[in-house]
């Protein structure tokens, strides 16, 4: 077996994650190898310059997780993207050793299939086995932690016979920051305050043309006052614009400058350097929209507008905030314990009870132990997650001037006292209308139509802010000669308090350019409650629709009990209205997923 | 004298009679002077027992159990290695691997298909990128290995760029590094320069690319799926048990959570009531007091403005340390710390109350 230890770079970790537990393992397994004195680099898989699979790598990590039907998460569909080209020679990747991590839900039919996908594709292009892979399953007693740990104690024994001259270092070290951040303090205070609009917007990637400026044209509630959720539809206008139905649009949310003042008082020794310019080395982690312009970075802007400090204390946060405890005077070190304990996998549930479920932020854990915690400036990027873009489903008409989203706004309680908001719900809440803000938007590729048949019917299932793409979908059809089919399966509580764009819909259905169908679950007088019951009320429609029509589905929505629901749903239709046996019906459902027919887009 | 590797499943060590029966089979089968070394399965697939290359004339395996006959195929690459040029890997064998069995480069026997053999290498010349100097170096045999993907059913890559079976050696020499550059030069040509490739590969030809489905019955095929990795015992390694509702628990543990979250609330209110009550009546006292003597105010008359009358530190001692210190079903869990006689806000955060 080679010997590999006069190269601790050539590691490579990758993840594919959509709401950040990859990523977090990912992290993890990273900070663990650097304790073996490796040097791996960390990306998102879509980040990786790939040339250097050929010219850095030997050893590739993989940590995915599985989204929707079966597809890679919206950072890796590049990376993927190129490996499926077919000219690729079978041993493109043949100096790599691999080990594969993947994150699913067995309760899925397509559990796994994203670290499935890649980690085949990988073997085919020649990588070698480095350990075995895993697919964690979250619905199992042993959740995601366990397979992680048996996966990491394998991957661990297996690189140290690749590296056995290295030496593991002590727990008790911290490894240095990655980059030093350095305080101008002799030069004056930069206002980030004042000006923290613009700071926003000074956001730059170079060569990356993808970001906008637009004008807030309308930020209006569109459920009613009385109704428990604040849902806006957002207009922005600007220029230059492309899209089609399914596109998404992305914004780049802020911290409020109150949370941040708080953080900054909580620890005191920075308040001296909060406002100085910052001289910040090494090569940064990416971030997405990129970094505010150079000339206003500051502890207080970075964290304004770069550091997540709301969300949620991951764990290998916790790995690293418990070096940062002054453990000197007992309270002191019982705090430092405790910490410590929250980065460590046999307290899991400890970890779980007091930050996952009750949904506690970075900011009130820190809040909760700054008597004796001291986090040197130094380490900020190493500790603190970014602020990652918000996604949203385009609610308008191709336009080049415009576009509209539907926002529900995040806010509800836990056991802890203050009510929880999302950091983009806030931000957005905070916005009025003129002010200008930067976003940018992603094609999806979505397409409504056949291969033999160019405009097939659609069905669309859109309980909630579902309905975004639909109203995209529909406004672009009803307005132009297309001749296709539409008919709206549309669901929420009340008929009088959150049916959204009841209007619209209304003078759709009386020119004859929809059909629609909705239903209130809420609602006293209504029969029928839930968008499947919906559906199989008008079985003979749909039935006839799918069998005969070719028919296509578009299901978009919250994820969860819903989309199986639906689904569940589809293949009784089938059932009963082509006489099917379950297996078949199945099967047929099944297919339409593969060929396209079949569309989810949950979160 | 040949050596013979005799690897166990697990369960069979456990009866000793049937490794008895094993051996003594073996031996009849062997009557000739012979070396029999021993161990268990998992030890050498874990790689806690470290085998050496070329040293076993024989390698009999034993697995008994018909769930779990597939061969991992690290496994199956190590025992290749260990064998010497035309050893043999006989007993328990999988029939659904032979896929793997010739990737690894084993030749599956003709006249009992039950025996793999290691294929004695055969004399060959590198086949060099371009003009490079025939460096002619001993082989092993081209391998079915990598010929074996290529000829899986649905695969889709194009032939190799190297003769994959160029062994992996320490020579360090400028040629090898030489070769390695002028490798990965060739490797590198595959990949585009632009890192925004994203609107030429719209107009990709839909032929050129893989259909990413497809995978996942390769998969299978590749045998991938029979060594994942899969966690040992059914609990955490805590013994606790996992709590923690699914995001659409239908067996009652949310509605649960949700109970004891609406509960927690109304606790804090009780809690948070009394403390206003309680600060109120310190107010009027303290008021009426300095209405009598205004004097300044002693230690005492300080630690008398309590607010945290119902516990300074709680019960147990940690109420007020905060959520992360706090027992199960605390009733300040939810509300910030505080230090002892120090008035509990909520607004401490500045809103939301």
């Amino acid at each position: 077996m080679k010997n590999y230890s006069s190269n601790p770079r050539c590691v490579t970790i990758l993840y594919g994650t959509e709401n950040g537990n990859a990523e977090d393992y990912a992290r993890l397994i990273a900070f663990k190898l650097e304790y073996l004195q490796l040097k791996p680099t960390l990306a998102a898989l879509d980040d990786y310059p790939l040339k250097q699979l050929v010219t850095e790598t030997d050893f590739l990590i993989i940590i995915c997780s599985t989204t929707g039907q079966g597809e890679l998460p919206r950072n890796s569909k590049k990376f993927m993207k190129f490996l499926l080209k077919k000219k690729l020679p079978s041993d493109l990747l043949n100096h790599i050793y691999l080990s594969t991590f993947g994150l699913g839900d067995s309760s899925y039919t397509m559990f796994n299939y994203a670290i499935r996908k890649l980690q085949t594709r990988l073997v085919q292009l020649g990588c070698e086995e480095l350990s075995p892979g895993c697919e964690a399953d979250e619905m199992s007693p042993q959740g995601i932690d366990g397979f992680y740990t048996e996966w990491e104690s394998q991957l661990i024994s297996s690189l140290q016979k690749f590296f056995p001259d290295l030496v593991a270092l002590d727990e008790e070290f911290l490894p240095p920051p990655k980059n030093e951040v350095i305080a101008l303090e002799e030069s004056p205070d930069v206002d980030t305050v004042k000006e923290s609009d613009i700071i926003s917007q000074s956001r730059k990637v170079s060569g990356d043309t993808s970001l906008k400026f637009g004008v807030l044209k309308q930020n209006l509630r569109v459920t009613s006052e009385d109704h428990f959720q604040d849902v806006r539809h957002v207009i922005i206008e600007s220029e230059d614009l492309r899209y089609i139905p399914g596109d998404t649009v992305s914004l780049y949310p802020s911290n409020d400058n109150q949370s941040v003042e708080l953080l900054i008082q909580s620890q005191p020794h920075w308040k001296p350097f909060a406002d100085k310019p910052l001289v910040i080395e090494g090569e940064l982690p990416r971030i997405d929209g990129g970094l505010i312009d150079k000339k206003y970075i500051t502890l207080r802007s970075l964290l304004t507008h770069h550091f997540d400090i709301m969300a949620i204390p991951r764990r290998s946060f916790f790995c690293k905030l418990w070096h940062f405890g002054d453990s000197s005077t007992e309270d002191g070190q019982r705090e430092q314990e405790k910490l410590r304990e929250f980065s460590n996998f046999e307290e899991s549930e400890e970890l779980y009870n007091y930050a996952n479920r009750p949904r506690r932020s970075i900011l009130e854990t820190l809040l909760e132990f700054q008597e004796n915690l001291r986090i040197p400036i130094n380490y900020i990027f190493d500790l603190f997650p970014v602020i990652k873009p918000r996604f949203f489903s385009i609610a308008s008409r191709p336009s080049p001037t415009s576009v509209e989203l539907v926002v529900a706004i995040v806010e509800y309680k836990t056991i802890i006292r203050r009510i929880r908001r999302g950091l983009c719900s806030k931000w957005l809440k905070s916005l009025h209308e003129g002010d200008k803000l930067l976003f940018s938007t992603q094609k999806m590729n979505m397409k409504f139509s056949l291969p033999q048949v160019p405009n097939p019917p659609i069905i669309m299932v859109a309980p909630g802010t579902g309905i975004a793409p639909m109203k995209s979908l529909i406004e672009y059809v009803s307005e132009s000669d297309i001749k296709q089919e539409l008919y709206l399966f549309y669901g929420c509580r009340y008929k009088e308090k959150d049916y959204l764009f009841s209007e619209l819909w209304d003078g759709l259905t009386s020119r004859g350019k929809l059909h629609n169908f909705p239903c209130f679950s809420r609602d006293a007088d209504s029969k029928i409650k839930y968008v499947q019951d919906n559906l199989f009320h008008e079985y003979k429609l749909i039935g006839d629709l799918i069998l005969n029509k070719n028919a296509l589905v578009f299901v978009c929505g919250s994820s969860g009990k819903m989309p199986k629901q639906v689904k569940l749903t589809f293949i009784e239709i089938l059932r009963k209205f082509g006489d099917l046996e379950e297996e078949k019906a199945q099967k047929y459902v099944f297919d339409m997923e593969d060929n396209g027919r079949y569309r989810e887009d949950v979160w | 004298m040949s050596n013979i590797l005799l690897l166990l499943h697990p369960t069979v060590v456990t009866d000793q009679h049937l490794v008895e029966s094993i051996k003594q089979n073996i031996k009849k089968s062997n009557p000739s002077d012979y070396h029999l070394e021993q161990h268990i399965i998992d030890r050498v697939t874990r790689g806690d027992v470290v085998l050496t290359h070329n040293s076993y004339d024989k390698i009999v395996y034993i697995n008994p159990n018909e769930d779990h006959q597939n061969i991992p195929v690290s496994l199956m690459k190590h025992l290749y290695e260990t064998l010497v040029d035309d050893g043999e890997l006989s007993g328990d064998l999988p029939t659904d691997q032979v896929l793997d069995v010739l990737m690894t480069g084993f030749i599956v026997s003709d006249s009992d298909n039950k025996t793999w053999i290691k294929p004695k290498p055969v004399e060959s010349v590198s086949i060099p990128l371009k003009k490079k100097t025939a460096a002619a170096s001993v082989k092993k045999l081209p391998a079915f290995k990598k010929l074996g993907v290529v000829s899986s059913p649905s695969n889709n890559s194009a032939v190799g760029l190297t003769d994959t079976s160029a062994s992996n050696t320490d020579e360090e020499n400028e040629e090898a590094n030489a070769m390695k550059r002028k490798l990965d030069d060739t490797k590198l040509t595959y990949f585009s320069d632009s890192e925004n490739e994203e609107d030429s590969d719209d107009n990709d030809d839909i032929d050129d690319i893989i259909n990413e489905n497809d995978l996942i019955s390769e998969s299978n095929s590749l045998g991938l799926r029979a060594n994942l990795i899969v966690p040992k015992a059914c609990e955490l390694p805590s013994g606790k048990k996992r709590r923690k509702a699914c995001k659409d628990c239908t067996c009652g543990l949310k509605e649960i959570e949700e109970q004891e979250e609406s509960q927690q609330r109304s606790l804090q209110d009780s809690i948070l009531g009394k403390m206003a009550q309680s600060a109120t009546l310190e107010a009027i006292k303290i008021e009426e007091r300095l209405k009598k003597q205004p004097v300044k105010f002693t230690d005492e008359d300080l630690a008398e403005i309590d607010f945290t009358i119902q516990g300074k530190t709680g019960g147990c001692g940690s109420c007020a340390l905060g959520d992360a210190f706090r027992c199960d079903g605390c009733p300040y869990l939810g509300l910030p710390p505080f230090k002892p006689g120090e008035v509990v806000t909520i607004d401490s955060l500045g809103e939301d109350i």
